[in-house]
C-alpha cells in the first residue's frame, strides 16, 4: 500500500547528524595572512567570485568513515546510473537524504543521454528531478519489456514495446496451458499466425479488446476477462506474431503481482496527487494531439460521443509545454501531470526506436490511461485522416487515403442517394458549396463538407483540391450514432457546430 | 610573471614552493594571487597536509598545459553530456590509485583539497574514482568499503527499500 498522501516522507527531513557549520566564517574560507606590502583586505569584497567552498571534514576519529561534504557527496553520485542511485540511497539516511534532497544534481544528468537539452523534461509543481527520472527510468524499462519478460507469479507476459514504425515479435505461446487468456492490449491489429502457417487475425483469435474495467485500479488496459482459446487452437503450440503493444497474461483470478503502476509509484510524493487518486470513477484517458488539426478533431468526437466526461484532451503543439501556450483547461489540472504528458510525448517523439512514432511524423495521437501510464492507444502514424469513434467510446484514425477512395465523392458527382443536406445557417459558411451526409453500418453519420478557400485555414480541412481556379477544402466529421451535435474549432477563433442538421458558425 | 615562485604553507606549516603557473591551476589561489598582486608572502593552506599538497601539486604540474575548465559562470547550467566515470587517462588513474594501503584515505583527502583549491579536474576524476568504486556494489559493500555506519531504523530501511522494490529487478 502506498504511503497516506499526505504523510512527509521521514527521510526529507532527517534529523542527520551532519557536521554542523560553525556561523563564523571557516578559517579555511578566510584569505591568507595579510602580506606586508599589500595588505589583503579581507572585507574588501574582491574582484573575483570566490567559489564558496566548505572547508573539508576530516575523518570521523570515532568511527573512521570518510566524512564527505554533501556537495561532494552529490557530485560523485552524478557519475552513477539509475540502479546505481537507487541503490545508494539504502547506504545511510546521510547519503539517502543527499540523493533525495540533491536531486537535480545527481538525478537530471540521468536523463541527458536521452533527450536533447532543448527537449530535456523538466519537473513540474512538487515534482523533483528524481521523480521525473524514475518516470523515465519506469517507461525505460518497464514499460518496454522484452518478450520473454514473464512475470514469474502472475504469468504476465509484457510483450514486444521497441520496435519500428511496425514493430513485430514472435511470442510462442504454449495454449495448451492456457484455458483462457487476458489480452491487453492497445491495438486492434493483432496477428496470430499459428506453426501451420494459418494466419489468424483478431476476430480468429477470438480477441475482443474492446472491453475496459475501469474499476479495476490493477487492470486498465483493454481487456477481454472471459477470452477462452479457440478450441482449434488449444491442442498445439501457436506462435503469435504480435503488431503493437501487447500483453497475454495468463488469467488469474487475483494476480499477485501486477506490473509496476507508476501512478502508484509516485503518489507518495505528491501533496495533491488529485490525478493518482483512484477516486474518479473513469480511467483518466488523455489524448494528446500534436496539432491543432488532431486536436479540433479529436474534439469533435469528444462532444458527440460523450467522451468529455472521460476523456480529458489535451493539446501539444509545441516543443515545450509551458502555461501560456497551453489551452485553458489544462491550466487547471495538476501540473504534475504534465510533466508525464511532457515527458513521454517528448520520449516518444525523440525515440522511435522505442516506440511506433515515426520520426517525422507529423503528428500523432497516444491515448494514455494516466492511472498507470499506460498507453492505450498509440496511433502514431502520421495522421492524414480523421478519427472515429468506436463503440467503446474510445476514437481512432481513419486513414485518409481511404476516405478519398471509398467515401469522399468528388466534386463532379451529385450527392449520394440517401444523403441529407444540410443547411448552412450561418452566413460565415455561405461559401460551403456541397455538404453531404450518410449514415454508415455501424450507425455513424459521415458528414462532408466542401468549402471555398474562406475556410482555406481551416484546421479540420482535410483535403485541397484545385478545380479551375478555385481551391476547395474537404472536410469530413464522423458523428457517432447519427447526426447530432457536434462541434468543430476552427483555427481562427470560429466554432463550427452542428445542430439538428444544421451547420452554426461562430466567430469568436 | 607566470614563472614567479609562489609559497604554499601546508597545514603542518611546511612551505612548498611551485611556479605561479602551477598555482594557478587552482582558481582558489588563482583569484588570490591576483588579488594580492606581486607579493612574497607565503599562502599558508590549513586544510591541506603537506602530504596532500604534494599530491596536488605533482597532479596540477602534470596537466599545467592543459586549457582551464570553464567557470561554472561561463558554463551552462546544465551539461547535456552525460556524466561519464569511465573516461578517466592512464596517467590520471595511476596518479588517484596511489598506495594500495592508504587508497580510500588519501583518495578522499585529495578530493577535499581539490575542493578547498577549486581544482575542478582533480575534483572531477576523485569523484569519478569513487563512483566507479560504487558502481554495481550493493548498500552493504559500499559502507564497508567507506567504512559507513547503517543509521537507519529497520522501518526507514524497510520503507526506501519497498519504495525502491519497482526498480529493483530492472
Amino acid at each position: 500500500m502506498p504511503a497516506p498522501i499526505n504523510t512527509p516522507n521521514p527521510f526529507l527531513v532527517p534529523n542527520l547528524p551532519r557536521p554542523k557549520l560553525p556561523k563564523k566564517a571557516p578559517a579555511s574560507l578566510q584569505r591568507p595572512k595579510k602580506p606586508k606590502k599589500k595588505i589583503l583586505d579581507v572585507t574588501k569584497p574582491s574582484k573575483h567570485k570566490h567559489t564558496k567552498r566548505l572547508p573539508p571534514v576530516p575523518a570521523s576519529p570515532t568511527s573512521g568513515s570518510f566524512c564527505i561534504q554533501q556537495e561532494i557527496l552529490a557530485e560523485i553520485l552524478s557519475y552513477l546510473t539509475f540502479p546505481d542511485i537507487l541503490r545508494c540511497e539504502l547506504v545511510s539516511n546521510e547519503w539517502c537524504v543527499t540523493i533525495r534532497q540533491k536531486t537535480e544534481m545527481i538525478w537530471k544528468p540521468l536523463l541527458a543521454p536521452e533527450f536533447p537539452p532543448d527537449c530535456l523534461p523538466v519537473p513540474y509543481g512538487l515534482e523533483t528531478w528524481r521523480d521525473v527520472a524514475c518516470l523515465w527510468w519506469a517507461w525505460k524499462t518497464k514499460w518496454n519489456p522484452t518478450i520473454t519478460d514473464m512475470h514469474p507469479e502472475s504469468g504476465l507476459y509484457n510483450a514486444i514495446t521497441t520496435g519500428t514504425v511496425d514493430p513485430r515479435a514472435d511470442l510462442s505461446l504454449d495454449m495448451t496451458k492456457h484455458d483462457t487468456m487476458d489480452v491487453y492490449t492497445e491495438r486492434e491489429d493483432i496477428v496470430g499466425c499459428c506453426t501451420d502457417g494459418t494466419v489468424l487475425t483478431v476476430p480468429d483469435l477470438g480477441f475482443n479488446l474492446r472491453h475496459i474495467r475501469p474499476t479495476d485500479p490493477t487492470m486498465t488496459f483493454l481487456h477481454n476477462e472471459d477470452f477462452v482459446i479457440p478450441e482449434p487452437y488449444k491442442t498445439k503450440t501457436t506462435n503469435v506474431t504480435i503488431c503493437g503493444n501487447v500483453c497475454l497474461a495468463q488469467s488469474v483470478q487475483d494476480p499477485p503481482t501486477v506490473p509496476p503502476r507508476l501512478g502508484t509509484l509516485l503518489l507518495p510524493r505528491y501533496k495533491t496527487p488529485n490525478f493518482f487518486e483512484y477516486s474518479r470513477p473513469y480511467p483518466i484517458i488523455i489524448l494528446i494531439a500534436a496539432n491543432e488539426t488532431l486536436f479540433a478533431m479529436i474534439q469533435t468526437v469528444q462532444t458527440r460521443v460523450g467522451l468529455a466526461q472521460t476523456i480529458d484532451l489535451y493539446q501539444i503543439t509545441g516543443k515545450l509545454i509551458s502555461h501560456t501556450t497551453l489551452p485553458a483547461q489544462i491550466r487547471t489540472i495538476n501540473q504534475a501531470v504534465l510533466t508525464r504528458f511532457n515527458l513521454i510525448f517528448k520520449y516518444t517523439r525523440l525515440n522511435p526506436t522505442k516506440s511506433r512514432c515515426h520520426p517525422e511524423c507529423p503528428a500523432f495521437l497516444r491515448i494514455y490511461s494516466l492511472k498507470n501510464l499506460q498507453i492505450l492507444y498509440d496511433l502514431s502514424i502520421p495522421f492524414n485522416g480523421t478519427l472515429r469513434s468506436l463503440n467503446n467510446g474510445n476514437v481512432m484514425i481513419v486513414n485518409s487515403a481511404q476516405i478519398h477512395t471509398d467515401l469522399i465523392p468528388t466534386a463532379a458527382e451529385p450527392p449520394q442517394p440517401g444523403t441529407v443536406p444540410i443547411t448552412v445557417i450561418n452566413p460565415l459558411l455561405r461559401k460551403i458549396q456541397v455538404i453531404w451526409t450518410y449514415p454508415t453500418t455501424n450507425q455513424d453519420t459521415v458528414v462532408h463538407v466542401r468549402s471555398h478557400s474562406l475556410l482555406k485555414r481551416n484546421p479540420v480541412e482535410r483535403d485541397s483540391r484545385h478545380l479551375g481556379t478555385d481551391t476547395y477544402h474537404w472536410w469530413v466529421m464522423i458523428l457517432r450514432g447519427g447526426l447530432g451535435e457536434g462541434r468543430v474549432v476552427l483555427s481562427g477563433g470560429m466554432e463550427l457546430f452542428v445542430r439538428n442538421r444544421s451547420f452554426v458558425g461562430k466567430n469568436n | 610573471m607566470s614563472d614567479t615562485l609562489v609559497t604554499l604553507t601546508s597545514q603542518e606549516g611546511k612551505p612548498e614552493q611551485v611556479p605561479r603557473r602551477i598555482a594557478e591551476r587552482s582558481t582558489l589561489l588563482k583569484n588570490m594571487l591576483e588579488d594580492v598582486g606581486e607579493s612574497n608572502q607565503p599562502i599558508p593552506l590549513p586544510n591541506v597536509s603537506h602530504k596532500i599538497l604534494k599530491r596536488v601539486l605533482e597532479y596540477c604540474i602534470h596537466h599545467k598545459d592543459d586549457p582551464q575548465p570553464p567557470s561554472d559562470d561561463d558554463k551552462d547550467s546544465f551539461d547535456s553530456s552525460r556524466k561519464r566515470s569511465d573516461d578517466i587517462d592512464e596517467w590520471d588513474q595511476k596518479f588517484i590509485k596511489g598506495k594500495e594501503e592508504e587508497h580510500n584515505e588519501e583518495l578522499f583527502q585529495i578530493i577535499l583539497a581539490a575542493n578547498y583549491l577549486d581544482i575542478k579536474p582533480l575534483l572531477d576524476l576523485g569523484c569519478k574514482t569513487v563512483a566507479n568504486m560504487i558502481k554495481g556494489k550493493s548498500p552493504e559493500q559500499i559502507r564497508e568499503m567507506f567504512n559507513i555506519e547503517n543509521d537507519f531504523t529497520p522501518e526507514e530501511e524497510d520503507q526506501i527499500r519497498r519504495e525502491n522494490e519497482w526498480a529493483a529487478d530492472a
